[in-house]
């Protein structure tokens, strides 16, 4: 995004648009900064901008990934349209009661870099996917964020994008029932050494429908689940019941 | 939609905030033209029954929704094969949305988020049983850059994060200023988010604490 600063008369109606602040209101004119911008859009789409200063520039690559990440309006390129084509992620439960994609046995860790309101640098990402393939995990299929791994054995990201910020990006892995504490543990230890937050999921089959079988395992470890959660309610048909 | 299981709020405020959606699979639904014509005919016959019922907030990606003022039959008439979300504010019109949806029985995938006792009771109730859960376990990093809570409370309730925490404090400084209703607030706040999941009404019960708590 920038803003035109011959047009731009310093309203401010733009300030409180930006999800990260990063408009910022100078003398006379309001302007972007681009580190911290990620191009999710949300200013050129709400601001009542009354001069249209603020601009979407052309985005090449790799800034374009910023857009990819953060724009829930903005497709991704053909080739990494996974679900709807937009958004960071995998259809995780949402749809398991007729893919199968979790098993009795298995748990999804779903990792949302940057959420909430936080932003992060793919490097962090990296870290994370690091994380979860010392843990044993098998990182998600159809995912972007897979997608942009360059080496598979060390888990690196292409090394033109690790510095590019986004809203938030979702790192998702499957491990086996069996390794959940090791991997929290992991997890636990890795928190401290990114820069950003991120909201942590996870993703279990449960049995005969109200029994968590991820329960005990964490609550062994003195952790707790929030009271809220997402819940797939098995009306799908025909029912994948693996 | 990952975040919709991190929705940020105390177990009361959560109990005015169940989202139920309907999501068609990829690969299941959309494979030949008598296919895609027959998922948006079932899933548009489950958004009037969710309707029906009395939503707070309904809508699909790239439709728009009715928090942002749209009307119902505008956003059906847009052509999704992405389902559709919907917000209810009290539990009792939740469940009998849900109980319709299991009467209708059209195999769609349905999705809900809230308190997961409160969903459980209700599938206990109608006869469903849970297949997969996505649990929270909260925020983990470096804690000490999120915002205050309170505005976590309204910007969680965007799946894709475009309700900026900058925003709820402009318009909660508006409110306190005589310059806007806190429902016309609440609007304006819901605008960054499209597609149907955003909750106007506990926004609004959000946004009366932060500005009360100021006078």
């Amino acid at each position: 995004m920038i803003i035109d600063q011959e047009t731009c008369i310093g309203c401010g109606e733009c300030v409180f648009t930006c999800t990260l602040d990063a408009i910022v209101q100078g003398d006379g004119t309001a302007d972007i900064d681009r580190e911290k911008c990620v191009e999710c859009g949300n200013c050129l789409r709400t601001a009542e901008c009354p001069t249209g200063a603020l601009q979407q520039d052309e985005l090449a690559w790799p800034r374009i990934v910023r857009k990819y990440f953060s724009d829930n309006q903005f497709k991704w390129p053909e080739g990494m349209r996974y679900t709807t084509g937009y958004g960071r992620g995998t259809e995780e439960c949402k749809t398991n009661d007729r893919t199968g994609k979790f098993k009795y046995g298995q748990v999804g860790v779903v990792v949302e870099l940057g959420r909430p309101n936080s932003g992060t640098y793919l490097y962090n990402a990296e870290k994370i996917i690091q994380t979860l393939m010392q843990a044993g995990a098998e990182m998600g299929e159809k995912s972007p964020m897979t997608a942009l791994i360059s080496d598979k054995e060390k888990g690196l990201l292409r090394e033109d994008i690790r510095n590019e910020r986004v809203l938030s990006c979702i790192v998702e892995g499957m491990i086996e029932l069996a390794d959940l504490e090791k991997t929290l543990n992991l997890l636990k230890k890795v928190s401290g050494e990114i820069d950003t937050v991120f909201s942590l999921g996870l993703v279990t089959r449960m049995v005969d429908g109200f029994e968590s079988p991820i329960e005990p395992v964490i609550h062994k470890m003195g952790l707790t689940v929030r009271p809220n959660s997402k819940i797939n309610l098995g009306m799908g048909r025909p029912l994948c019941e693996d | 939609m990952t975040h919709s299981a991190h929705r940020l709020a105390t177990e009361e405020e959560l109990k005015k905030d169940y989202v139920l959606f309907v999501r068609p699979a990829k690969g299941f639904d959309d494979t030949d033209e008598a296919t895609i014509a027959k998922t948006l005919k079932q899933t548009r016959e489950l958004a009037d029954i969710a309707y029906k019922h009395g939503p707070v907030n309904i809508g699909r990606t790239g439709a728009d929704c009715l928090a942002q003022g749209e009307d119902y039959e505008s956003i059906m008439s847009k052509k999704k094969l992405n389902g559709f979300m919907s917000v209810f504010a009290e539990k009792e019109k939740f469940k009998a949305a849900l109980k319709e949806f299991k009467e209708k029985d059209a195999g769609y995938s349905v999705v809900a988020s809230g308190l997961t006792e409160d969903i459980f009771d209700a599938c206990r109730e109608i006869g469903l049983k849970p297949h997969t859960v996505l649990y929270s376990l909260g925020v983990w990093g470096k804690t000490e850059i999120l915002p205050e809570t309170d505005c976590l409370k309204i910007t969680t309730l965007c799946g894709h994060s475009m309700v900026p925490p900058k925003t709820v404090r402009h318009y909660a400084e508006k409110i306190r200023q005589g310059e806007i209703t806190i429902e016309d607030a609440a609007k304006k706040i819901s605008k960054p988010c499209p597609c149907g999941i955003f909750n106007p009404a506990r926004t609004i019960d959000v946004l009366r604490k932060m500005t009360s708590e100021q006078e």
